[in-house]
Parts: structure tokens; C-alpha cells; sequence
């Protein structure tokens, strides 16, 4: 194996792919990329098992050939490489040659058979999706996926494809937000897919320029298409949680406020709260709503009124302040509308104007405060 | 049959008792002062500290059997007191009755020369001014002449080939290392109880010890391990008449075994059961049973007070108010270690003012516990980095945003790692801390559990997706009876009817999902017939036990301080309510030795 590329050319496809490459893992060899030059062309591929991306690049071929190369080690040595052409051939036992103009340098790498597999994605299903559109779904709903790996159903974003719209969910258990995009995204397919969230935080960096993406939906995998680069990942197959009968109906204490006002004293207040707990308390009445927060172990404390319209019974509410923050930032208006029951309910929190064409609601569990 | 009686009359002379030979008095005498060799290096440093000697040297053959020799700086004695100092109960100590009632000097029977005379050859020389000086030889108890001898700045004697005459005792004589052990376990205790007098030992042609002078924390850093002088922390307590000074060691100086803990009384060393149990119980939730803190502590009360004749090795006391001495001192000792961030194993408070000034290491205490040299040299700084103090204030770690408004705990929050998902360590300036994450978050939540019997509710978290839990009948009647006590942990828990509850919100720390498998547990270690507090420790025991980390679990920075910072919250930080400890310490000059630096 043997080919001439530019050094930036190098450097910036295994940077990419450092994203996927996972930071600690009990197979050794997902830390290297395969470098595999067939056909004329040059593809460097990484994985953690779950996710895969493959570049491909420009270079000049002289003889074809595969070899893994440890991601760190190979992107560290580009970096300092002269600008220009540089020379990667492997010699005997997966020994790697770099030649530049100013010298020779070499390293271990490991035989490409050691290597993952690329999964196999049927490329009969496809739904094609406005880059843009895509990029404010994911950034919407990616912030309430859950971290736990107890509950894997939850560790994506549920897509449900539609005949005539198109849903995006994420739920933690405590809040759970639904984006709902009021035209079917071309293609025809109807269908659920929980797609891992690793996998849309990386794919989000490939569609800031990007027109029209492709997802290529098969039985196990999805893999998206942008440019020289191809996406690939594991749907998670799991039942997601029935949300539709969650969404409460008789939220019957309704309050209006300023979004960036609510955010700040948010923000402000829950500073001063328990670092495990988080537990503020929004005391909703008449004049809007009074925030405050108490910590008996930091004896601190923080009350804050923010001005509003609030129609229904007096309530106090306690929340998780960081989940609240979560919820109030990621909507978009200037008025946050929020609708609520109990004490111990779920409450709806979204946009006073809804944009054009979607919908976006979320709701929160509140804490049952501590005496 | 003859009785017995009959036939021990036959064989009884008439007027068969008689005197004793006076050698054969003193051997049996000397039975009980001299038991092996360390019993006569113990009498003869006695005799030099009497003499207000400022320098002893002892020198030892053959684990003393051979050569035990004693030389002191002290007062030394003239002609006449020498050949009166081996006469059996002739002292210069004591005058009195009335001096019987105080008594200020280690030695007053007057029977330790005499008796070590009698059961070994003894040269004593001793000269009270640069002129001239005497010697005395006495051999099994026999005294021969005092005669003019060159000067040796005090008194020397030299004891020969002990239990020559006595050759029972010899046959008990271990082996020359151990008795040699023993005799370094007296001097060393000698040199604990007066660091203000230079010591020595020689063991043949091998130099045990050399020990100059010193404070007493010098002192325990010459005599142990030059660790010790940062593993402890000052007693100094006086509630009249009593006096309690000295140092208690941290946690790193626990031991297995009762070997290091020395009380001297009016300085004499005492071995005491209650006075010892006074300085356990004061750390009692800090080490387990079987476990024994390092202390040398001096107590000074009125001589009247206590009792020294007792025993003949003098090392038992009576008190006349034993209960009293026994509060002074676990109060003394409570008030040393009452601030627990000290207790940890070497370390440093990561912002307030060093214990106690850090004596010797040209450093000073940091007043951060950053990197101080040569471990993890890879690792991230701390932003402030090692600069003069800048980033001191609690404020200034950066990070954690809020961070400024909890209470410090003895950890680096920016130096910290999971190790194999398990253990978190911290760098800390003396080394590094480890903690078991399970065990630590065990202890956490274990503590919390049983606050919130004992009245605050802690916080439920509502969830989207309740879980249904479905019982068999009997069970689900014991859990209806217990929902008001998780209520109380915070779960919130709804009767659904068929046995089943509906789980509807949860304790901050668990996770959705565990919640079946905790209170199954919980209601497995319970049953009907515990009652009150048992109920509520085996409910926070079960608790906390299936609701914390588990080893394996993988934590986000935040996550590690959070559990790091709450464990140094609780009440007992060391152990977990099972007794296993939470963290261990790793002295970087314990690595040091390891790594053959030092
Ligand atoms: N090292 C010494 N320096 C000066 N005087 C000593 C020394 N050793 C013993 N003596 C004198 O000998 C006496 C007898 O000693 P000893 O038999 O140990 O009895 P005690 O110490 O109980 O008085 C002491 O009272 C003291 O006067
Ligand atoms: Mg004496």
C-alpha cells in the first residue's frame, strides 16, 4: 500500500473522525482508523461499534492496500508534518513509512483484517430531509436524551416518520420534548427509528451547509450520505415509551412570562440551591411568579419575583433547575407559554408564536420539594 | 492407705524453717524487677534520668544477656553512695512515710541495683566532678571494695553476663533479637517520655538509635518514621489540677495491632486499660473495633494525686479519682481531633490555615493542595496553578460554578480520576486519596436516609413513565405499611389496587429504572417483627446500598465531586455503615519508598 496526499487533506479527515473514535474502550483497535486504498481512492474509516464514519479523500495511488493506524498517534504526527505532500506506505508487518521533504518517520500499525466490519444498510428505504430543518430538530430535542444506560430506549431521539408529518422525540423520564414538523419529508417512508444521540451530534457538524440530507434506512442501521463523507449508525432497538399519553389535557393554570426574564432569575436563583438536588421552588400566583431557592447544608438562599400573567388557583411548585433552564432555552420566543395542574404533574412549556409550519412542546416533572 | 499428711510429716524435720541466705533473698527479689534484660536497661535509664542526666547511651551485646551498659551525664555519686547504692532498699530518693505520698522520681525502692547485683557481675563507675572518680565490682550479690578510678562525667555501669547464678531464668530468655526488641521498645519509650535528653543505642557493632535532643514531635518523627511528624496532630488540654499534651496520630497511623500508644504520667510511663480506652473512645467512630490510633500523650496531675506503688516495675498506677482522669483526657483528645479534615491520612485543608505549623520541609504547607512534585506529572494543573497562594479563595477554582458556596473537603476537586470505574483519586499536596465510589456514595446516602426518618423528607423527582410494581399478598401489605417511610427517602408511591403500587417519583439519586429493584430489597431485609430505630437502620442500610454507584458505574467529572463533596459532608466520612473504609491515603513519601527515591 502506497499513496501521496496533502498533509491538510490527512489532517483534517482524521480530525473528523476523532469524534467517533471512542476515548476509552476495551477493544484496542477501535482507537486506530482503517486506511484502505482500492479502486483509485483513498478511505479512512473510524468506529465505536455503534457509529461509522468513512472520508473519502484525494490522493495519488501507487500501489493499493489496507492498514489501521492508531487515530491519536497518526493525527498528532500530521499536525506537525511541513505543509505540502506527504508520502504513507506500509512495509513489512504493518510498519508505516512517512516521507516528507524533510525526512522519513515510521510507525507500528495493525493489520487491517482486526478491524470492524462496515454494517450493511439496505438502500431501498430513503427519507431525504432539509439540512437546516434537521439541524434545529436535533438541536431541539438532543439536550432531554437520557444519559442512563438503564434505560437504552431513551439514550436517542425517537423519529417517526409519517404520512402526513414528521415527529421528533426525547425523553429523560423527568422532561420530554416533542417536535413536530407539519409536512412529511419527501421519500414516501413511514416508519419509527430511535437514532442514538452520539451519532446526531455528530452528524449535526456536516449540516451547516448542506441543502438536503439522505437518511438510507435499513433493518439495523441508518447511514447518511453528505459530501465525501458517509454516516453510519445502529438504530436502537427498543420500544420508546408511549408519550402520546403523557401529554396532560385539563392543564387548567396557565402563566405567561418573558422569556429571557424567566431564563436569567432562573439561572440567577439556582446558583444557590442544593448541588445535588437542584431544587428550586416557583411559587405561581397572581402577579406572575415568585422563584426561590434555600440550601441547608451551604446555608444559602435566593428568591427572585419575575413579572407575568398567571389565570388559575395560586400553585407552588418545586423543579430540578437545571431541567428547568434546559426547558426555557430551548424554546425560541419571547414568551414562554407554561400550563399546569398539581404539584406533583406534569406542566407544558412552549412558544407563545409557534414558528411556521412546526410545533414544539415540552414537558417537565416537577420535584416534590423536601421539608 | 497413709494420708498424705502423714507421710510429710515423716520427712519434716523439726525447726526446719530458717533465714534465708541474703544472695538467695535478693535472686528471688530480683525476680521481680528483673525479668529479662529489658527490665535492667529500664532500671538503669531510670536511675539516669534520676540523676538528671541530659545524655544516655546504652550499648547492648547479645540481646543484653551478655552486656547491657548504661552511661549518663547525670550527678553521679561519691565513693560512699556507691558502696551504699547496691545495699538492698538504700535510696537517696526517699526520706519518709510522708515522701511516699509524692513521689517525683522514676525510681524510690531502692531495690533495682541490688537486685540486678545478684543475678549478674555489675561495674558501676561514677565520679560527681572532673577530678576523680570511683569504681565497685559486685558480682552475684557479693560487693567488692570501692576503689579510685579515672573520671567518666557521671555514672557508668556495665552488667555482665546477666542470669549467670540463675540458670531458671536463663532458660526463659528468647532468642537475643527478641530480647533485643525489647529493650529498643524501652528505650524508645524513654525517649518518648523525655525528648529533651539525647539518647542512644547500640546494638554490638549496629547503631539502633541517635536521637539528639528535640520537641517531641521531633522526637516521634526520630524514633518512628520521619512520616509520623505530619500524621499528627497537637493534645494540649488543662482542666485543674490535670494537664494533657502530647499528639495523636491521624488515620493513616492506625494499626491492627495495640503496639503504639504511650501515656506517660508525671513522667512515668504507665500501661493503663482505662486510660487507653479514654483515647479509643474519643475516636471512636473514626477507627473500627480492632483498629488502634498512634498517640503519645503526657499527663501532669498533683503527685498526691496517684498512686505509683503499686508493682514493682512501677509501670501500674492507682488513682484517687480514676473517672475524672479518664474524662480530661477523652475530652483532650476529642478536641484534637475534632477537625476531622486533619484526621485524613496526611492531608493538607485544601484552603483554611494548616493544622499545625508543618515543622521542617522547606515548603511551608500550600495553602492549595496542588501537585507538589513528582506524581502525575501529565496531568491538567489547577488554573490558578502552583503560584504564591493566588487561587486560594474557595471562589477561584473555576470549574464547578458553584462550587464557591460548599463546604471545602480534603480532596483537589481539579485533580481527580476514575480508576477502573471504581475508585476515584485525587491528587492531593501530601499524595493521593482514594476513595471507593460505591462505598462512598453508600455512606452518603446511608446518612441522608436516616435524617429523613428522623424528619426532613428528602426531594422526589416526579417521573414521566411510572413503573408498576406488582407483590404477593402478604408483601404487599408489609409495603403499604412502609410507604410513609419511603415517602420519606423519596419515593412517591401510589396504592394502584390487584397488589400493585404505582412508583410515581423518585430519590434524587436513583435512576428511573432502579426503582423496582430497590424497594424489593428494601422490603426483602425487613420484616414484621424488627422494631424502631433497627427498622430504620436496616431500611437506610438496604437503601443505600442499592441505590449508590455501583463499581463498574462510570461518573462524569461532576458526578465525582458531587459524592466526593457530600461524603466529606457526612458525619463519618471513613467508613461505610458496614465498617469497610471509604478512603485510603497513599502518602507520596510512602511512594517515594516504593519507588526507592528515598
Ligand atoms: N546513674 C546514677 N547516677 C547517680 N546516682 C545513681 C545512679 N544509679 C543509682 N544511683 C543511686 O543509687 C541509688 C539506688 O538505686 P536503685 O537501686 O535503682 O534504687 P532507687 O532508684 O529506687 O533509689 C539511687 O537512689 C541513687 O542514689
Ligand atoms: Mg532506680
Amino acid at each position: 500500500m502506497k499513496f501521496t496526499i496533502q498533509k491538510s487533506t490527512l489532517q483534517g479527515a482524521l480530525q473528523q473522525l476523532g469524534k467517533v473514535v471512542p476515548s476509552r474502550s476495551t477493544l484496542p483497535i477501535l482507537s486506530s482508523v482503517l486506511l484502505s486504498a482500492k479502486d483509485g481512492r483513498l478511505s479512512l474509516r473510524a468506529t465505536d461499534l455503534e457509529i461509522s464514519q468513512i472520508i473519502t479523500v484525494d490522493a495519488v495511488m501507487s500501489a493499493e492496500g489496507e492498514v489501521a493506524v492508531p487515530q491519536r498517534t497518526f493525527l498528532e504526527i500530521t499536525s506537525e508534518m511541513p505543509e505540502g505532500e506527504l508520502t504513507f506506505e506500509v512495509q513489512k508487518n504493518n510498519q508505516v513509512q512517512l516521507t516528507t521533504a524533510f525526512g522519513t518517520y515510521s510507525i507500528m500499525g495493525k493489520p487491517a483484517a482486526e478491524y470492524p466490519s462496515l454494517p450493511s444498510v439496505d438502500r431501498q428505504q430513503a427519507v431525504e430531509i432539509e439540512g437546516k430543518l434537521l439541524r434545529r430538530v436535533i438541536d431541539k430535542t438532543a439536550f432531554a436524551v437520557s444519559r442512563d444506560d438503564l434505560k437504552p430506549s431513551l439514550m436517542g431521539v425517537l423519529f417517526r416518520f409519517q404520512e402526513d408529518n414528521f415527529i421528533a422525540v426525547a425523553t429523560d423520564s423527568h422532561r420530554l420534548v416533542r417536535y413536530t414538523y407539519h409536512e412529511p419529508p419527501k421519500g414516501g417512508y413511514v416508519g419509527d427509528n430511535i437514532i442514538p444521540v452520539k451519532f446526531l451530534n455528530i452528524l449535526t457538524a456536516y449540516l451547516e451547509n448542506v441543502d438536503m440530507v439522505t437518511f438510507n434506512i435499513g433493518e439495523n442501521h441508518i447511514m447518511v450520505q453528505s459530501g465525501d463523507t458517509e454516516l453510519y449508525t445502529r438504530i436502537i432497538e427498543e420500544r420508546f415509551p408511549d408519550y402520546e399519553t403523557v401529554f396532560p389535557q385539563d392543564n387548567d393554570k396557565k402563566l405567561v412570562v418573558e422569556r429571557e426574564e424567566f431564563l436569567s432569575a432562573v439561572r440567577r436563583v439556582s446558583i444557590f440551591s442544593n448541588r445535588t438536588t437542584h431544587q428550586i421552588s416557583l411559587k405561581l400566583g397572581a402577579d406572575g411568579l415568585n422563584l426561590s431557592t434555600e440550601d441547608a447544608e451551604t446555608v444559602s438562599a435566593a428568591q427572585e419575583q419575575v413579572k407575568g400573567v398567571f389565570d388559575g388557583e395560586e400553585l407552588m411548585i418545586g423543579y430540578n433547575a437545571n431541567y428547568l433552564r434546559d426547558v426555557i432555552s430551548h424554546l425560541d420566543s419571547d414568551t414562554v407559554k407554561a400550563e399546569f395542574s398539581s404539584a406533583v404533574s406534569a406542566a407544558i412549556f412552549y412558544s407563545e408564536q409557534q414558528r411556521e409550519g412546526e410545533e414544539l412542546t415540552m414537558l417537565l416533572m416537577p420535584i416534590r420539594l423536601s421539608e | 492407705m497413709r494420708l498424705l499428711r502423714e507421710i510429710i510429716a515423716e520427712h519434716r524435720a523439726v525447726g526446719d524453717i530458717h533465714r534465708m541466705p541474703s544472695a538467695l533473698a535478693d535472686q528471688i527479689a530480683a525476680g521481680e524487677v528483673v525479668e529479662r534484660p529489658a527490665s535492667v536497661v529500664k532500671e538503669l535509664i531510670e536511675n539516669a534520668i534520676d540523676a538528671g542526666a541530659t545524655r544516655i547511651s546504652v550499648l547492648v551485646e547479645q540481646g543484653g544477656q551478655r552486656l547491657i551498659q548504661v552511661s549518663d551525664n547525670g550527678r553521679g555519686m561519691d565513693a560512699a553512695d556507691l558502696g551504699l547504692a547496691f545495699e538492698r532498699h538504700a535510696t537517696s530518693k526517699l526520706r519518709s512515710t510522708a515522701d511516699l505520698a509524692a513521689i517525683a522520681t522514676l525510681g524510690f525502692r531502692g531495690e533495682a541495683l541490688p537486685s540486678i547485683a545478684s543475678v549478674a557481675k555489675v561495674v558501676a563507675r561514677s565520679s560527681t566532678g572532673p577530678e576523680e572518680g570511683h569504681e565497685i565490682t559486685v558480682a552475684g550479690g557479693q560487693a567488692g571494695a570501692v576503689k579510685p578510678a579515672p573520671p567518666v562525667g557521671g555514672t557508668t555501669i556495665q552488667v555482665r553476663n546477666l542470669f549467670y547464678n540463675t540458670p531458671a531464668r536463663r532458660k526463659f530468655l528468647k532468642a537475643p533479637r527478641t530480647e533485643n526488641q525489647h529493650i529498643i521498645e524501652v528505650v524508645r519509650r524513654f525517649a518518648l517520655c523525655c525528648p529533651q535528653i539525647a539518647f542512644d543505642l547500640t546494638h554490638g557493632d549496629k547503631e539502633l538509635f541517635r536521637l539528639p535532643a528535640s520537641d517531641l514531635a521531633g522526637r516521634i518523627g526520630a524514633v518512628f518514621a520521619r512520616r509520623y511528624k505530619n500524621a499528627i496532630r497537637p493534645v494540649a488540654l488543662s482542666k485543674e489540677p490535670f494537664t494533657v499534651e502530647g499528639f495523636v496520630g491521624n488515620l493513616s497511623l492506625v494499626r491492627g495491632r495495640p503496639k503504639e500508644q504511650y501515656i506517660f504520667l508525671n513522667g512515668r510511663s504507665v500501661q493503663d486499660r482505662l486510660l487507653n480506652s479514654a483515647v479509643y473512645g474519643a475516636y471512636r467512630s473514626l477507627v473500627s473495633r480492632g483498629e488502634y490510633p498512634f498517640f503519645v500523650l503526657n499527663i501532669s496531675m498533683p503527685l498526691e494525686a496517684v498512686d505509683v506503688n503499686v508493682h514493682p516495675a512501677k509501670s501500674e498506677v492507682r488513682f484517687r479519682d480514676e473517672w475524672r482522669v479518664y474524662h480530661v483526657l477523652k475530652l483532650a483528645v476529642t478536641e484534637a481531633i475534632k477537625d476531622i479534615p486533619g484526621m485524613i491520612p496526611d492531608f493538607e485543608r485544601p484552603f483554611g490555615p494548616a493544622p499545625f505549623p508543618a515543622a521542617g520541609g522547606p515548603g511551608l504547607a500550600p495553602a492549595l493542595p496542588v501537585d507538589s512534585g513528582t506524581l502525575f506529572e501529565a496531568a491538567p494543573k489547577p488554573a490558578g496553578g502552583e503560584g504564591a497562594g493566588t487561587a486560594g479563595k474557595p471562589g477561584d477554582t473555576g470549574g464547578g460554578e458553584q462550587r464557591s458556596l460548599r463546604p471545602e473537603a480534603p480532596y483537589n476537586p481539579e485533580l481527580i480520576w476514575q480508576v477502573h470505574n471504581k475508585y476515584i483519586f485525587s491528587q492531593v499536596a501530601s499524595g493521593v486519596v482514594m476513595i471507593d465510589q460505591h462505598v462512598a456514595h453508600e455512606r452518603v446516602l446511608y446518612e441522608e436516609a436516616l435524617k429523613a426518618f428522623n424528619g426532613s423528607r428528602r426531594p422526589s423527582q416526579s417521573v414521566l413513565f411510572p413503573q408498576v410494581l406488582e407483590l404477593a399478598t402478604d408483601e404487599y401489605s408489609r409495603l403499604i405499611d412502609m410507604i410513609p417511610y419511603l415517602e420519606r427517602l423519596g419515593f412517591r408511591l401510589r396504592e394502584f389496587g390487584h397488589q400493585t403500587v404505582i412508583i410515581e417519583g423518585l430519590p434524587i439519586d436513583v435512576a428511573w429504572g432502579r426503582e423496582q429493584e430497590i424497594i424489593t430489597d428494601v422490603l426483602d431485609r425487613t420484616d414484621g417483627r424488627m422494631e424502631g430505630a433497627e427498622v430504620f437502620e436496616k431500611m437506610a442500610a438496604s437503601y443505600s446500598c442499592k441505590a449508590a454507584v455501583k463499581a463498574g458505574d462510570p461518573l462524569t467529572l461532576e458526578e465525582m465531586r458531587n459524592v466526593v463533596d457530600r461524603l466529606f459532608a457526612t458525619e463519618n466520612p471513613y467508613y461505610c455503615p458496614h465498617g469497610r473504609p471509604t478512603v485510603v491515603h497513599l502518602s507520596a513519601a510512602e511512594l517515594d519508598r516504593r519507588f526507592e527515591r528515598i
